[in-house]
Formats: C-alpha cells, structure tokens, sequence
C-alpha cells in the first residue's frame, strides 16, 4: 500500500516585488506589483509505506513546500495529493492523528514551560491514555538520553535537546508518517548520530514510513532506501539509493545542485 | 478540541505565566495607578454634584472598581500577538498540523492568560471594597450577582471574538496588530468601561448602539452597579446574542479562508 500519492502536484506563491529604498516603498505602497513564483511544478510520485525516503535539493528548491502540501500546511495550487489515503489540506481529525512532522526550523514545542507539559498536551490533543503517554515519554526521553531535561523550561536547552524533544514531540502519538524536514540542521556530529541512529531503529521495529529532508548527504546515505532529488520544483530524481549511489554522473550533478551550481 | 486538551492548554498558560513572576507586580502597580487616576477624574466631576449623568457620586467608586476589574480580564495583549506573530512567521503550523480547532485554543489560552491578574484585580476589589474605604451599600447587591456575573463573562467572550477577527485578519493583510490597539482604545474609552456611555454626547450615544461597544463596558457595569431594568437586561441579552452570532460566523469565514491561503513562511 502506498503512503503518499501525488500527480501533477504544483504550488505557485504570489509575491510582491519592490526595489530598495523608501521612493520604492512608496511606489509599492500605490501600486504595488505582484510577482508569480512556482515552487513546486508537476510532480509525480508514489512513496510505499514503511519506506525510508531522503528528499535533497538546494535552498529553495521546493523540498519544504512539497513537505508542507504533503503534510496540509499548504493548499496545491494544481494536481492532487493523496496522504495515508487522505486529502492533507482537507485536516480531516483521522489523518492528523496519524502523521507527525518535525520541521528543523520552527518548534512546536511551548518554550516557556518544562517539555513534559508540552507532551502531556499533546497527548490530550491526541487522546492518549495518561499513564500511556506518560510511560512513552519516559521510553523515549531514556532512548534519546533526555531523561534529565523533561523538566527544564524548553528555551533554556542546547539546539540538539530541543531537537530531540521535537522528534519525541511528533512521535508521542506513533504516528505512520513521520516527516522530517532538517532534522539535522546546526546539530554537532554527536547529536546527528544519536537522531539518525534513533531514526533507523524507530523505522525497522514500528515500520513508519519516514520522509525526510536534509541537506546533508550522510544523513541520505545513513537512513534513506530511496532518493528523491528536487531542483527548481522539478523532481529531476526518484529511485533507489542503490541506483543513485551507481549512477556517478547523477551523483556528481546532485552534488553540483546542493552547492547551488 | 477535546475537554482535556482544553483544559491542559489553560493549564500550560497558567504555568507559563507564573514563570514570570515580576508580570504580577506590574499588573498590579498599573491597576493601583488607574484607580488613582480615574478617582482624581471622578472626584473632580462630583466635586459640586450630586448626580451626573445617571451616576450617583456614591456609586462612582464601585464604578471604578468594576471598570477596572472588567478591563483586566477583558484586555488581551499575549495570545493576540503571539497568535499574529506565529501567523506572520509561520509558527501556526503547529496548530494546523494537530487535530485541534484553533478559536477553542485560543479561547483556553486567553483563559489561562487571565486567572491570574483577575485574582490580582479581585483582590485589588475586595481592599476597596471594605468599609475602611467606602460605603458598602454603593456596592452589588446579591440578587444582581448572577445577572452580573453572566453580563460580565459574556462581555468579555464577545471581545475576545473580536480580538480573534483581528488574529484572523492577519491571515489576509500580513499585519494587523495595529488593529489591536485601536480594539484597545475604542474598547477602553468607547464602551462605558472607563467612563460611563451617559456622560457623552447624545449623538454619540445613539452611534454606539449600532456597535458591539457598549456590551463590552456600558452593559457588564450598570449590571454591576444595578442600574438596568429588566427590560434593558432582555434587551441586552438579545443584542449580544446578535453581535455573537455575527462575530462567530465571521471567525469561522476567516480562519477557514485564512487557512487555505497560509503559507506558513520561515522554512
């Protein structure tokens, strides 16, 4: 069965363009001019559950926008996509219950207040068992080696703990999407390790189906059994990392894409 | 949005709020410095008069009181610009990626943002309030609590409901706490809460009924202070029930139209 379907999915964002300068603001301000840019262009794609997917491609690629239709942050604005056998923008109650996402961006975390007050919210928004979420909390704090930070005000921690606590965040209600966008970013080659070794050993046991976004080919090469590349909201790549891994000239051409070439 | 989730979001803002424990004394000095102000106003005014306006200079003191205590739990400023902001920024995601209703959250948010500084306010009441400082019969009498109570809780829903628009007007114009302030100052000086809607201008009287704003001081405080026939009490009743319909349907039209044009920025 498959995780997510998606055909001639595209999202065009308006914008508004001015030069610099206070005489430019002025023009904007009467007659403000508005600018199409396609973020994601016609794209076709089919991921089957359980798999490991990596999604790469340079700063503003798309790779974000397409996570965001995927998960129903954003409306496409062509084509259709199909999550868990729902329409994400539609929020049905069903599907959020059964995907998590983690954007290494923004926090969905409360920053003011101990972590486990964070989770213990959640799991009433979720409708976990209290003593359940409890005891899950616990497993995964001990698994993530956070134990010791659940109850320290979230904005005090280090980058990689609260990393760590958004991933137990999206994981609390077990979710069968889990979708990581640079979950990675600005974390030391300890931390890295211990989220992508978390990664791969949460897919193998609860066989969740786990996209994820990196600039950072290792984390690719470390988790990933597929490889989509994106570059100008094209999908320019989809296949194996096997395929990938042989294909020299791809590889160098990716290469060339992350490094904005 | 679920009774415990509801309760546990009231909860975690209560929490947030004794974090910082220096917010209570401001809340309390800036009440303190209002009282004061609108005495020195007040004293004033009934200086050579008995009677202005309706209002007995016996009862201008529970007036102040209760415009004070109504203004503390009516007046939003954390969750109405932590909303706006994460909606410019992008931090609403996390509401939209969660089984949740945001208006429902946000409702327990602002709950949980006010327990606080309405026991400050009420505390503030009950000093002022014994004998040491005025006569207690200029005060509520028990047979109008109920009435009161309910004028007062429905009041302040209505507000929030307009603060939320305003939230959700972000959505559509990129930023709209400039809008908060203005909210602030109509509902401040425009409604009957800090001076009492008979004291202005007939005209201006007869503009405001066709506004929400005297539900959101003139009705809770002349519930207060006992001053409204039952008629007035039905009347009232009535027009919050149609300003609430309107502010609702109009919450449910912006979020959803709100949401289907988020963009949800920042990475």
């Amino acid at each position: 069965m498959n995780a997510v379907a998606a055909k001639g999915l595209g999202r065009v964002f308006r914008q508004r363009q001015r030069n610099a300068g206070v005489s430019a603001a002025l023009r904007s301000f009467i007659n403000p001019v508005w600018t199409s840019k396609v973020a994601v262009r016609d794209i076709e794609l089919v991921i089957p559950q359980g798999s490991v997917v990596g999604l790469v491609g340079a700063n503003g690629a798309g790779k974000t926008t397409f996570l965001k239709m995927m998960s129903g942050l954003l409306h496409p604005s062509s084509g259709e996509i199909q999550v868990l056998g729902h329409t994400p923008h539609l929020r049905e109650p069903a599907f959020l219950r059964r995907i998590g996402m983690v954007m290494g961006q923004k926090s969905q975390m409360w920053v003011d207040i101990p972590a486990y007050d964070t989770f213990m919210l959640l799991a009433a928004i979720y409708g976990l068992d209290e003593t359940k979420a409890r005891a899950r909390v616990e497993e995964l704090a001990t698994l993530f080696g956070v134990s010791g930070q659940l109850g320290v005000q979230v904005r005090r921690l280090s980058l990689g703990e609260r990393m760590k606590l958004e991933v137990m965040a999206a994981l609390l209600h077990e979710p069968d999407l889990l979708i990581l966008d640079e979950p990675t970013i600005g974390l030391d080659v300890l931390a890295k390790e211990t989220l992508r070794r978390f990664i791969r050993d949460y897919n193998k046991e609860q066989k969740t189906t786990i996209i994820l976004s990196s600039h950072d080919m290792e984390d690719i090469s470390e988790l990933c059994d597929s490889l989509l590349v994106i570059h100008k909201g094209e999908l320019v790549f989809k296949g194996s990392l096997t395929d990938f891994t042989r294909d020299q000239a791809l590889k160098s051409r990716v290469q060339e894409i992350l490094a904005g070439v | 949005m679920n009774a415990k989730a509801f309760s546990r979001v009231l909860k975690n803002t209560i929490i947030v709020d004794l974090e910082y424990r220096f917010n209570y004394a401001m809340i309390v000095l800036s009440s303190l410095i209002t009282i004061v102000m609108e005495w020195a106003i007040f004293s004033h005014v009934f200086a050579t008069r008995s009677e202005v306006g309706g209002l007995a200079a016996s009862s201008a003191f529970a007036f102040i009181l209760y415009g004070m205590l109504l203004r503390t739990v009516q007046s939003l400023w954390g969750p109405v610009f932590t909303s706006i902001e994460e909606i410019r920024e992008g931090g609403f995601r996390r509401y939209i990626l969660q089984p949740i209703f945001h208006p429902s959250y946000f409702l327990a948010q602002s709950l949980g943002n006010k327990a606080t500084p309405l026991l400050g306010a009420t505390f503030i009441c009950l000093i002022f309030k014994s004998p040491l400082f005025s006569s207690p019969d200029t005060f509520l009498a028990l047979h109008e609590l109920p009435y009161t109570l309910l004028s007062f809780a429905l009041s302040t829903l209505l507000l929030w409901g307009a603060y939320l628009l305003i939230v959700y007007g972000s959505f559509f114009l990129d930023e709209s706490s400039f809008l908060i302030v203005s909210l602030n100052i109509a509902a401040s000086l425009m409604s009957g809460s800090q001076l009492p809607l008979s004291w202005y201008p007939e005209t201006v009287q007869k503009v405001l009924l066709w506004t929400p704003l005297p539900l959101w001081g003139d009705w809770p405080l002349r519930a207060a202070l006992g001053m409204l026939t039952l008629d007035e009490k039905i009347n009232y009743l009535t027009l919050w029930a149609l300003w609430a319909t309107i502010f609702a349907g109009l919450i449910v039209i912006l979020y959803r139209r709100g949401l289907q044009r988020y963009e949800s920025f920042g990475g």
